[in-house]
């Protein structure tokens, strides 16, 4: 007697089977051929902190015995998620590039000295060698550009934090990204860090949308007593949206171990990034 | 699946006191993925271990109630037993009801298939002295089975998140530990320092016990004219490449810059998650082919630029 596991078993390979026979990814069936996936990171140009652009070129990581040397985009966009501008970019074999983008912003976006904060994205296509190298590997096969970003204050101090979903696909070949995500479909995420707001001048709350659509969001800090502050915001497709708390904001609650929730994340992992500011100028980030 | 309840939700952390950092541990009594786990109550305990990865005590830390959070001053809580150098402690947290069920956290139980705790983790912070609540943290975690089985795990890691100046230094932390008590492995962790244009300006080992802790302090490796490159008031940046053949290896990388009261810190990512293949067996095989080629590499690159790094580090 054939167990119902095996016959779930067989009917899967087939599907897959036919997946590969007609090119496309089992897992992401509008993933086909090669290409790059790509998360959208957040970028902040204000009262004396800057963003720096880390840009490795980690096919080197998996292809140290290739030429991987090759070129890609840095896009920005504005908080409203209004395109800012692109940088043509050219990284070598075991290469790697930095941007600051208080400098970028003078290049490219000359007459928004308003814009403060936003997104940005950043591309490398997979070099020659890569693709000759995977001339062998079966069926559609993405690189999902994993990377972390930097801020700087204007004392020198640096703090890092790397990027938490996926938002653009870069099929080989194409001259535009197609979304990762489509339409909005909320979802509720609760940080896990319990928040101290007495240690901080300043929490950015900061949210990203990788969706289609608007993206209707709401902040809810509680504390040990379940009193509770609720705010609320919204953000456009590749805008970010933040939320500032500061002890003032808060007042009421016990400032000790509160605990954040977000409801209305537009995308399945676009959880928020907590960006402190201190006391003492400095700043730390952390993905939630 | 069959279990010991500590190994459900855990996070090893490194108290670095070398560094004469303050390490607290946040601890959440509901998922973060709301919906998927109703909130509940959770015990949260705290496993110490020596310098040299002797494993001392395990204490409880407290039981949460449902939908709470809680900091804990674990460095504080540690000074009693009187390390100076660096050491491990692994945060472990239980659902209070399997608690209550089953009696133990230590001896296997058998527990729900269905039970997720995916991206359940704890939160790591660390800070100096009296800098008025200044931090940087990061959250992660390690699977229930950890460098637990036959067959070792391995480390392919890369990362930009180097920089030298005259107010920053980064410090790779590599954690060596396991779900298994029985875990012996020595991690042989080899790894290359590059410059933004490619060149290679440090290569070397470091060796991390079992339930060890080990930092690599990369101001010390590389000559002090690298820590401002020729514009003299940008940074030196960085790119770090390495392998670890015979374990699994927490990498954190913190930059630290004392003069400002500032640390911040933030983990690695595993190679595997770059990669989409059709075929998921092509992630592993493209991973071991880059991992050889890097041992390769690395073991021939030459010598440090720079002096070696203490104990922990030989070339």
């Amino acid at each position: 007697m054939i167990a119902r596991a095996d016959l779930r078993n067989a009917a899967r390979g087939t599907v897959r089977k036919l997946m590969l026979l007609s090119g496309r990814h089992w897992a992401r069936p509008r993933l086909t051929g090669r290409g790059t996936v790509q998360d959208l990171f957040y970028w902040a140009c204000e009262d004396g902190i800057d963003t720096v652009v880390l840009l490795s070129n980690f096919y080197s990581a998996f292809f140290p015995g290739l030429d991987t040397a090759t070129t890609g985009r840095l896009l920005v966009y504005d908080a409203n998620g209004q395109p800012l501008g692109e940088k043509q970019v050219s990284v070598g074999h075991l290469q790697g590039a930095r941007f600051a983008l208080s400098a970028l912003l003078r290049e490219l976006a000359p007459s928004r000295p308003d814009a403060r904060f936003g997104s940005l994205v950043t591309v490398l296509d997979i070099p020659p060698a890569v693709i000759g190298a995977l001339r062998t590997v079966e069926g559609p096969f993405y690189f999902w550009h994993r990377s972390y970003i930097g801020y700087t204050t204007s004392a020198g101090q640096f703090a890092f934090v790397h990027d938490v979903d996926t938002a653009l696909t870069w099929k080989e070949g194409a001259s535009a990204p197609i979304r990762w995500y489509g339409t909005v479909k909320p979802r509720d995420w609760a940080p896990e860090m319990p928040v101290e707001i007495d240690d901080y001048a300043r929490l950015h709350v900061v949210l990203l949308n990788r969706a289609k659509g608007r993206a209707d969001v709401v902040l809810r800090v509680s504390d040990s007593h379940e009193q509770e502050r609720r705010f609320e915001g919204s953000m456009a497709p590749n805008g970010a949206l933040r939320f500032e708390l500061t002890a003032g904001a808060l007042a009421g609650l016990e400032p000790r171990d509160l605990r954040l929730r977000v409801e209305g994340i537009p995308t399945a992992f676009g959880r928020p990034l907590l960006f402190k500011q201190f006391r003492n100028g400095t700043i730390s980030v952390s993905h939630s | 699946m069959r279990i010991a309840l500590r190994n459900l939700l855990s996070t090893p952390a490194a108290v670095l006191n070398r560094a004469g950092l303050e390490l607290h541990v946040g601890v959440s009594s509901e998922d973060p993925m709301v919906g998927r786990n109703a909130s509940e109550a959770v015990d949260a305990y705290l496993s110490v271990y020596e310098p040299g990865g002797q494993f001392r005590e395990r204490l409880h830390l407290g039981r949460l109630a449902a939908n709470r959070r809680q900091l804990w001053p674990i460095s504080e809580m540690v000074r009693t037993y009187g390390f100076t150098d660096d050491h491990l402690v692994v945060v472990h947290r239980v659902p209070a009801a399997l608690v209550d069920r089953f009696g133990t956290i230590d001896e296997p139980v058998q527990l729900d298939d269905r039970l997720d705790y995916h991206l359940c983790r704890a939160y790591v912070q660390y800070s100096y002295p009296s800098q008025d609540g200044a931090h940087g943290g990061v959250i992660y975690e390690i699977p229930p089975r950890y460098n637990e089985g036959p067959k070792p795990s391995t480390v392919l890691t890369f990362s930009p998140k180097v920089v030298l100046s005259g107010v920053v230094d980064t410090s790779i932390v590599l954690l060596n530990c396991s779900s298994d008590p029985k875990f012996a492995t020595t991690a042989r962790f080899a790894f290359g320092l590059y410059s933004l244009t490619g060149e290679s300006l440090h290569t070397g080992v470091c060796t991390v016990p079992p339930f060890g802790v080990r930092a690599i302090e990369v101001g010390n490796l590389l000559p002090p004219a690298l820590r401002l490159d020729s514009r003299a008031t940008a940074p030196t940046y960085l790119n770090l490449f390495g392998v670890c053949d015979n374990a699994s290896l927490i990498v954190l990388m913190l930059s630290l810059s004392p003069a400002l009261g500032a640390v911040s810190v933030e983990h690695t990512h595993a190679p595997q998650g770059y990669l989409m293949p059709f075929d998921v067996r092509d992630k592993f095989r493209l991973k071991n082919e880059a991992m050889a080629a890097w041992r390769d590499i690395l073991a021939r690159v030459g010598k440090p630029a720079g002096k070696p790094a203490g104990k922990a580090v030989a070339s």
